[in-house]
């Protein structure tokens, strides 16, 4: 594989900081792009000092910004998004996802350059047909529900990159993450349940599981993750191509807590359900599981880490970064 | 009051236009030609009250400009099928476009009353599709439903921006208008092309096998509707189908078709299979809206029975036949 300089939204973030450090590990120029909104540089310090690393803090829809600083990359990898408004406005999920991703396919049409765009599992919705393929179809609920706007914004930010590839001839590909966790991972609930599970189970606090806690979900580890972000990369027949990444085992949010909490040391776990009527008008997914038989025939992807090692790590990583005490067992 | 109408040139626009100034109304049209077709606005433009602006709702300079002291926006330019109208072009126009529009809104503290599609329904297998119906995409390697997710990522913002910056808004899901307008062909609506094929003795096409059924709805039907919304304060922050009832299937419209225009012999089709248009190309089986919602809620009646609204437009395309070829020549050729 020849070096390559390698374009990074997002960089700061969970995924976009581990992507860095493999890409600089297998020899490669990285360009790092995070306007530090949801990212954050503590999650780049072991590498920032890396002779082929550089690192700007510039905002993804600044598109004269991202043109020039795409200067002879070869691949754009576009992580920058901003996830599903639990709290915030619909407003800047859709229109950061939209303004961001044209800035970076008209980039990449500047500079030839592939694109590969981050999409979420979330865009296969309320699709009760599992597991989920790529040629499934995406069911979105209602217009005035605004949890939508996230899967809605990144079907369209599909559609603009497959737009691109027909109308300019620029390669692109897009990838479908199923549930990440891992070392760097958002310790909010931006990062996912999880994360939110470790953080009460080191501080002892209740875990809050919305609804009835039987939703099921997969958890995909870090290194696996990026281990199909590396393999699509440079690989010919990904363009054009939408490919889930996530493993494929399927986990209850509620058997989810209790393994948090078993691996944390702790005793009897503390539960709190909340209703989701609290949200308001909020419509949560109830299964999601990837088939991830194109990735594994195309990329020869297959997850590695299963969830109790994966979590030991993160749990142990959490615990450092937070200053948080796990108990003596 | 003071109206701008985007996509004034089109079927909806341009009958929308009619309405309002009959009502009194003064208004604002947008259009760029893309779609829409100068004679549906050249009988206007003398008219005291109307404007006209030949500009895409791209160019958010040139909408601001116009936007001003608009109390009320009517959302209609949109691009349909990528097919014709370019795929990066339709998600341009209708995503790109609608932020323009909500922003010029937002800026001049007007009212947004937003054409959407019940194309939004998508694949839904429901038995009847309402306002609340789960939106079904086919995956996005298809280009077809780059109409529907550039139209739901509309729906959303117009919400987001109430939500957040207070705009008044309504969304009408439009389903299968027809009706005069001298921009036909397969853009306009399948009966156009029927219509036309009728007419001139050739075979009518049909994609596939014919048995996808589709609701039709007659423009004055269509319109009486979207003028209920714009004369009561009930469809603020709603989303309404406008049309639906009754479905037909493709086959059975080009049979009443070929019926209405009085041809003496037997129908003669020619079915297209799908896989001439793509390998990946989707076509919904059904298309069961339900307009009970602006039944109700708007007192909203439709009056057109399917029937006589063909034989309306059949009459209406047969007296415009040569305007229609003089100007657009290659209109038909495309099926």
């Amino acid at each position: 594989m020849k070096p390559e300089k390698i374009l990074v939204t997002g960089a700061a973030g969970f995924i976009g900081s581990n992507l860095c450090e493999r890409l600089l590990s297998l020899g490669h120029t990285v360009c790092a792009v995070d306007n530090l909104s949801q990212g954050t540089l503590r999650n780049v310090k072991e590498f920032r000092g890396h002779p082929h690393f550089e690192f700007f803090q510039e905002d993804v829809r600044n598109g004269t910004a991202i043109e020039s600083l795409a200067r002879d990359a070869t691949i754009l990898v576009h992580l920058a998004a901003f996830k599903i408004p639990r709290y915030g406005d619909a407003y800047d999920t859709l229109t950061i996802n939209l303004h961001g991703t044209e800035s970076v396919l008209k980039a990449a049409v500047k500079h030839k350059a592939k694109v590969v765009l981050a999409s979420t599992s979330d865009v296969y919705g309320k699709n009760p047909h599992l597991p989920f393929a790529e040629t499934h179809d995406l069911y979105m609920g209602e217009s005035n529900v605004k949890r939508w706007a996230y899967a809605v914004s990144k079907i369209l930010d599909e559609h603009y990159c497959l737009a691109y590839q027909q109308e300019y001839g620029i390669p692109v590909t897009i990838l479908r993450f199923f549930g990440g966790y891992g070392p760097r991972q958002n310790t909010t609930w931006w990062g996912g349940p999880q994360s939110v599970f470790i953080h009460a189970a080191l501080t002892d606090q209740p875990m809050e599981i919305h609804g009835d806690g039987l939703q099921t979900r997969s958890f995909t580890y870090i290194d696996d993750t990026i281990d199909g972000i590396i393999r699509t990369l440079f690989a010919e027949k990904a363009a054009g191509e939408v490919f889930n990444l996530g493993n494929t085992k399927e986990v209850t949010i509620l058997d989810l807590a209790r393994l948090v909490w078993k691996l944390a040391g702790r005793g009897e776990p503390k539960l709190k359900f909340i209703s989701y009527q609290t949200f308001g008008k909020y419509e949560d997914v109830r299964n999601r599981v990837p088939d991830i038989i194109k990735a594994r025939t195309l990329l020869g992807f297959e997850p590695k880490t299963d969830l109790e090692e994966g979590l030991l790590r993160t749990i142990a990583w959490q615990k450092q970064v937070t200053g948080e005490a796990v108990p003596q067992i | 009051m003071k109206i701008l109408i985007t996509g004034v040139a089109g079927l909806l626009g341009s009958n929308l236009l009619k309405e309002l100034l009959d009502r009194g109304h003064q208004v604002i049209g947008l259009d760029d030609f893309s779609l829409g077709h100068s004679l549906n606005v050249a009988p206007f433009l003398p008219h005291p009250y109307f404007t006209f602006a030949e500009e895409s709702i791209l160019n958010i300079e040139k909408l601001d400009a116009v936007s001003r002291d608009v109390e009320v926006i009517f959302h209609l330019a949109a691009l349909k099928i990528p097919r014709y109208d370019g795929y990066l072009k339709t998600l341009e126009v209708n995503a790109r476009g609608t932020e323009h529009v909500l922003e010029c809104a937002r800026k001049h503290n007007s009212r947004v009353i937003f054409a959407s599609t019940d194309e939004v329904y998508g694949k839904n297998p429901e038995a009847s599709f309402s306002e609340g119906s789960t939106l079904v995409l086919g995956e996005s390697r298809v280009e077809r439903w780059s109409l529907a997710i550039s139209k739901i990522y509309g729906e959303q913002l117009c919400f987001a921006y109430a939500e957040k910056y207070n705009v008044p808004i309504s969304i009408l899901r439009y389903s299968g208008i027809y009706g005069p307008t001298f921009q036909l062909s397969r853009l306009s609506g399948v009966q156009d092309v029927f219509i036309y094929a009728a007419l001139t003795g050739q075979p009518i096409p049909i994609h596939g096998d014919g048995t996808q059924s589709r609701p039709f709805t007659h423009i004055s039907d269509a319109m009486d509707a979207t003028l209920k919304v714009l004369e009561t304060p009930y469809a603020d922050g709603e989303v309404l189908n406008i049309g639906g009832g009754p479905t037909i299937s493709v086959v059975n419209l080009a049979y009443l078709i070929w019926r209405v225009t009085g041809m003496t012999r037997k129908p003669l089709l020619r079915f297209i299979p799908y896989s001439d248009f793509s390998r990946l190309y989707e076509d919904p089986q059904h298309r069961p809206v339900e307009g009970s919602k602006a039944r109700y809620l708007l007192g909203h009646a439709p009056k057109i029975s399917l029937e006589e609204g063909m034989r309306l437009q059949v009459e209406w395309v047969q007296t415009h036949l040569g305007t229609i070829r003089e100007f657009n020549p290659t209109f038909f050729l495309d099926t």
